[in-house]
């Protein structure tokens, strides 16, 4: 690898750091400009309670939401780059450690969605390029549709359905080993996945057309080798810029599979928070979101440098 | 090419990697069914754990409260014994059980109340079932002691007399005062008397109940309990008929489509009782119509409550107009009324030939809701009503509700206890919180003075009467329009038995593993 | 006379299906390339040589039509698929017009080689053979080379690297394509001098197409002259005795011999002319040039699609 790698890797962690830090200054404004009174929601969970404007102005004082808007935010940002993200308005429990607690399952889910989309997509992808317009490819083709169009709730049930009820091989809902995890996961990379294997497709078939393919193809270079060293890893570049991005998705953790799969992830934390008009929560998964995409993208790009070496002299 | 396996290699360790983090070698254990552990499934967390205050609902029988309701709905003595009033309802002194452990071994006494006292009073603690505040549950109190090890009084400024039914349950819990830390959050799993421990619980998807041996009362029948949080009602469905839970338990366990489903299958048994939920309307008394009594009439004598209970929720509910709930030992039993003639009638006095254009709030997050208010809607049309149905999420709708932005709204309301003074309050006094948070504007010079009136009263005919005549009031001016009452449905194995509903939850102790 | 190892082509027709309609890139070419020869094709910008070429190596795009018949000993390639990957493509070398492109952006120099003489059957652990050809065509770091990325190497690099995978399995024949396109005079003297040495290597055919005169006039031994998708000339005698009026008026506008211009423009691809395609222009023209495809005339050695030249 060497120094020309070490140089692009903080080349790219420099320009990331405005870029982290103009994410955290949209999470605060998020909570800051959502309407609803996080007061009245610490005060009336239940719907069994008025409070009194003196009690609500009392938990505004604690909740410190009578400051100035840049003191709220230099005192927050302080206390994020000591590792504090602030309590939760409703529950009271600090905030990072639940993060810490809830991000592990969805980080699993999220990587076997990845692999799922990213190994599915690619080989689906493969297979329609090298034989493509055959009767594989055009079923293909018109699956992705329908697999873009799937709801993914439905796909949910019906899957459980099959898979769980009736053919017991595998566990209705929980989050306890991988196994619990390969249904959800199935379910959220679905629609990525036919994605991903058109792209996949459409960018080595474009390899197929270019020059230095052509010529390859004509010296007599084994087909093997022509598909997987000559116009695989240039197509598959922008596919892995787009696994990136899918991946950095997924951690925000989807809603519908956590509700539906019963996955104690940050996808439902966050809800309950936005339910709430949690503020704190809400600022800390959208910070905890953000940054996490940025590093994801800057392990996305060293991993296209580590491919395509043209990238590191900056072409 | 080595490369990408490099990547897929790289990958691969990290998914392993966050998997060992999981306690995996004990899940083969837990999601086993037998005589000696079972596992049941609820739609939210039942141990929403130390930052709740009260840790876990009362279902699972990890804690016991002075008094609990009895199978009448009066209060039933629970950790106290017996009880004495005085003073017209400013004193209370109650009689503490005096054979009764808590599961780290310590034993109970006054002491162990009052420290549950002392910790109420530190201040406001929020809960996932009720809100902990000790003026709510104790209005007026001045003074807690011990008159003796197993004695205890209770002071008030103001007479309480119908302090007991504020204590049932929720008003009155029991923890070891060793679980609490200074200020008073519990520092670990929570310790009480009743029949069942906890001894795991991993926030967001299970808690696990073991039978507590040094019970006092009749000991559990199964060893261990596991209650798996699923909040997908069809996920849940699947659960049970996979085999994976033995039983669904708590509120919204079951919904009514599923539960006749479920029937059909020989292996499954259901079971319902009555709740005490009670669903209804808000009308925005703050406005043109409905600040006509005459309009709020004329909507709930619109509205076929009979064909509603039957086409949206397969009759497991009970149609009814009166605001308190039928599992109040208070409830008067008023024929609910439909007459479609009289209510355009009524409507037309108020709309003068014009028809009004309203706006009928539901909460998005419950499926059956949107049928309902197109029923409803497609009723209250021929009263000269056009409604539009606005979907919302659960916060926003209750900021319109404050801020009086809505023509109805479509809520519920849970009946903690028995008692109905709280419930009148709500609703019909002028500061009561629902009146107030929904910008109803309701006032009836009656009923305000029927309200204070029954606090000093203590003739028990007496009350009554005037609780019958708040009912009526309630039914004939709707200051909010209820629907129905609700049934509490279960679903369990035939695996188990005694598998009963009750008002609230069903009584773990009792069940019993059938092979 | 078609000798056993050239290559015939017949009727060929190269079509670009476009909005616009079919646009012609070849337009009816007959032609036999004579094996142990240098033959240059010649034109200007836009004539269609490059796709003559790409047609012959059999790398036209997949949406590229082809009609007609390229004969390489007694089969014809364009419509038997099989025989490409067999043994034409390895009776081929190419030297490409953009060196940058023919060669894999993102696997090293050496790699690359290996796999050309793995197809050919040659293994080569050492680097000898791989070596030995890059010393030939006059690169001296050849370790540095072999580990090289293309893109870290100048074009004049990538060009020499390319003559020697090509080069490298013997074959008999080679195209060339525009092998001096933009290149300064020093580096265009080294490519002429690759290109003798390839003629001197072995028994081989060569075709180069070009606009570069010099290297025509230098190295080849025939020429062939295109215009506008057809070959008007082609013969061993162009610059001394041209017979077409186009390679006449070609040839004028020649620096040296007055920089006479000719008038007119050629024809755009999607025009469609009844006639020969020079008619418009042509001093000579006469009504017969506009109605008629004018048939390829031999005259002496020289063959020519000319009417002038017509027998009786």
């Amino acid at each position: 690898m060497g120094g020309l790698m070490l140089k692009y890797i903080y080349q790219r962690i420099l320009t990331a750091l405005p870029v982290m830090l103009g994410i955290s200054l949209l999470s605060f404004i998020l909570g800051v400009i959502s309407p609803g009174d996080p007061a009245e929601f610490v005060l009336d969970r239940d719907g069994f309670y008025a409070p009194t404007e003196e009690q609500l102005a009392e938990v505004r004082t604690e909740l410190g939401l009578d400051r100035p808007l840049w003191l709220r935010y230099a005192s927050w940002m302080l206390g994020v780059l000591q590792g504090d993200l602030g309590s939760s308005y409703i529950s009271g429990r600090e905030i990072l450690p639940d993060i810490l607690l809830y991000l592990p399952t969805t980080i699993e889910v999220a990587v076997l969605a990845l692999l799922f989309a990213g190994v599915g997509g690619i080989c689906l992808g493969i297979i329609c390029a090298v034989y493509r317009d055959s009767f594989f490819d055009q079923l293909v083709k018109n699956l992705t549709n329908v697999m873009l169009a799937v709801p993914s709730f439905w796909l949910a049930l019906v899957l459980i359905l099959i898979f769980c009820e009736n053919l017991r091989l595998l566990p209705t809902s929980g989050a306890d080993t991988i196994v619990h995890f390969i249904l959800p996961a199935f379910v959220i990379s679905f629609a990525s996945m036919g994605t991903i294997c058109r792209f996949m497709r459409g960018a080595l078939l474009s390899e197929f057309g270019k020059q230095y393919f052509l010529i390859a193809k004509v010296r007599g270079i084994s087909r093997c080798k022509l598909v997987f060293c000559y116009a695989l890893p240039n197509a598959i570049i922008p596919v892995i810029a787009m696994l990136g991005n899918y991946f950095a998705s997924c951690l925000g953790g989807s809603i519908i599979a956590e509700n539906i799969f019963a996955i104690p992830g940050i996808g439902s934390m966050a809800m309950e928070a936005i339910s709430y008009r949690d503020y704190p929560v809400l600022q800390g998964y959208v910070l905890i979101c953000g940054w996490t995409l940025v590093l994801v993208q800057i392990a996305v790009d060293i991993m296209i440098a580590y491919l395509n070496p043209k990238v590191k002299l900056g072409e | 090419m080595k490369k990408i396996f490099l990547l897929l290699l790289l990958l691969a360790s990290v998914l392993t990697g966050c998997g060992q983090e999981q306690q995996a070698t004990t899940v083969a254990e837990h999601t086993v069914n037998n005589s000696s552990q079972v596992n049941l499934a609820a739609f939210r967390p039942l141990a929403p754990g130390p930052k709740d205050a009260y840790y876990c609902s009362k279902i699972l029988g990890v804690w016991e409260s002075l008094i609990t309701r009895g199978p009448d709905g009066r209060p039933a003595p629970g950790l106290a014994t017996s009880w004495e009033m005085h003073d017209g309802g400013r004193e209370w002194i109650f009689k503490l059980r005096q054979d009764v452990n808590f599961h780290n071994g310590t034993h109970f006494t006054a002491d162990s109340v009052l420290k549950n006292f002392d910790r109420m009073k530190i201040g406001y603690k929020s809960s996932y079932f009720y809100g902990m505040r000790l003026e709510s549950y104790y209005p007026s109190i001045i003074k807690y002691e011990a008159l003796d090890d197993y004695t205890i009084r209770l002071v008030f400024a103001k007479p309480s007399i119908n302090q007991l039914y504020k204590m049932i349950n929720f008003g009155s819990p029991v923890f070891a005062p060793e679980c609490f830390d200074a200020e008073g959050n519990f520092n670990g799993f929570a310790i009480g008397t009743g029949p069942y421990k906890i001894t795991e619980n991993v926030l967001g998807k299970y808690v696990k109940l073991e039978r507590f041996e040094g019970y006092y009362g009749k000991k559990g029948k199964i060893p261990c309990f596991i209650i798996r949080n699923i909040p997908n009602a069809d996920v849940r469905y699947a659960a049970l008929k996979a085999g994976e839970v033995m039983g669904v338990l708590d509120i919204n366990a079951i919904p009514p489509f599923l539960a006749e489903e479920i029937k059909k299958d020989d292996r499954f048994a259901i079971s319902s009782n009555k709740s005490s939920m009670i669903r209804f309307l808000h009308l925005n008394g703050s406005k043109f119509p409905f600040n006509d009594v005459r309009m709020r009439q004329a909507v709930s004598l619109a509205i076929n409550r009979d064909n509603l209970v039957q086409a949206m929720y397969l009759n497991y509910a009970v149609p009814t107009s009166n605001v308190l709930n039928y599992t109040s030992p208070y409830y008067k039993d008023i024929p609910v009324e439909y007459n479609l003639a009289k209510a355009q009638r009524l409507a037309a006095e108020v709309l003068q030939g014009k028809r009004c254009q309203i706006t009928y709030c539901i909460n998005g997050g419950e499926t059956l809701q949107k049928g309902e208010a197109e029923l409803i809607a497609y009723w209250l049309k021929d009263i000269g009503l056009d409604v539009t149905i606005k979907s919302q999420e659960y916060a926003t709708m209750m900021g319109l509700l404050r801020h009086g932005e809505y023509g109805i709204a479509r809520v519920q309301q849970g009946l903690a206890n028995g008692d109905p003074y709280g419930i009148f309050y709500t609703f019909m006094m002028p500061d009561g919180s629902r009146n107030a948070t929904s910008s109803s504007h309701y006032r009836n010079a009656e009923v305000i003075q029927l309200m204070t009136e029954v606090q000093f009263i203590e003739d028990e005919d007496k009350r009554r009467a005037i609780y019958d005549r708040l009912q009526e009031i309630s039914v004939q001016e709707q200051p909010v329009v209820p629907l129905f009452n609700d049934k509490s449905v279960v679903a369990y194995s035939r695996h188990l038995k005694n598998y009963d509903a009750l008002i609230y939850g069903i009584n773990l102790a009792e069940i019993e593993w059938v092979d | 006379m078609v000798a056993a190892n050239d290559i015939q082509i017949k009727n060929l027709y190269v079509y670009f299906p476009l909005e616009q309609g079919y646009v012609r890139a070849v337009d009816g070419i007959n032609i036999t390339f004579h094996w142990g020869e240098m033959t240059a094709i010649i034109g200007e910008s836009g004539c269609g040589k490059s796709i003559l070429g790409q047609a012959l190596l059999n790398i036209l795009q997949d949406y590229v039509e082809q009609r007609g018949e390229i004969i390489y000993q007694n089969v014809d390639v364009i419509n038997n698929s099989q025989a490409i990957a067999q043994f034409y493509g390895k009776e081929f070398g190419i030297v490409p017009q953009n060196p940058g492109e023919a060669l894999h952006p993102s696997r090293k120099i050496g790699k690359q080689f290996n796999d050309i003489l793995a197809a050919l059957g040659q293994h080569d652990a050492d680097d000898a053979i791989k070596k030995s050809w890059l010393h030939f065509f006059g690169l001296e770091a050849v370790d540095r080379v072999l580990q090289a990325y293309p893109h870290e190497l100048s074009g004049g690099m990538q060009q020499r690297v390319l003559c020697a995978m090509s080069c490298c399995g013997q074959p008999k024949w080679i195209l060339a394509d525009e092998p001096t396109k933009g290149l300064d005079e020093q580096v265009c003297s080294v490519v002429y001098e690759n290109l003798l040495k390839i003629k001197e290597q072995g028994q081989c055919g060569m075709m180069i197409i070009t606009h570069d005169l010099n290297l025509a006039r230098q190295v080849c031994d025939s020429i062939a002259v295109m215009y506008s998708g057809q070959i008007v000339e082609a013969g061993r005698q162009i610059f001394t005795q041209p017979l077409h009026p186009y390679t006449q008026a070609f040839l004028a506008s020649l620096p040296e011999n007055g920089f006479q211009t000719m008038a007119g423009s050629a024809p755009a691809p999607t025009d469609k002319l009844e006639g020969c395609k020079f008619a418009p222009r042509c001093p000579y023209c006469q009504q017969r040039c506009l109605e008629e495809i004018p048939p390829v005339y031999q005259v002496g050695q020289t063959q020519v699609r000319c009417f002038r030249y017509a027998q009786g």
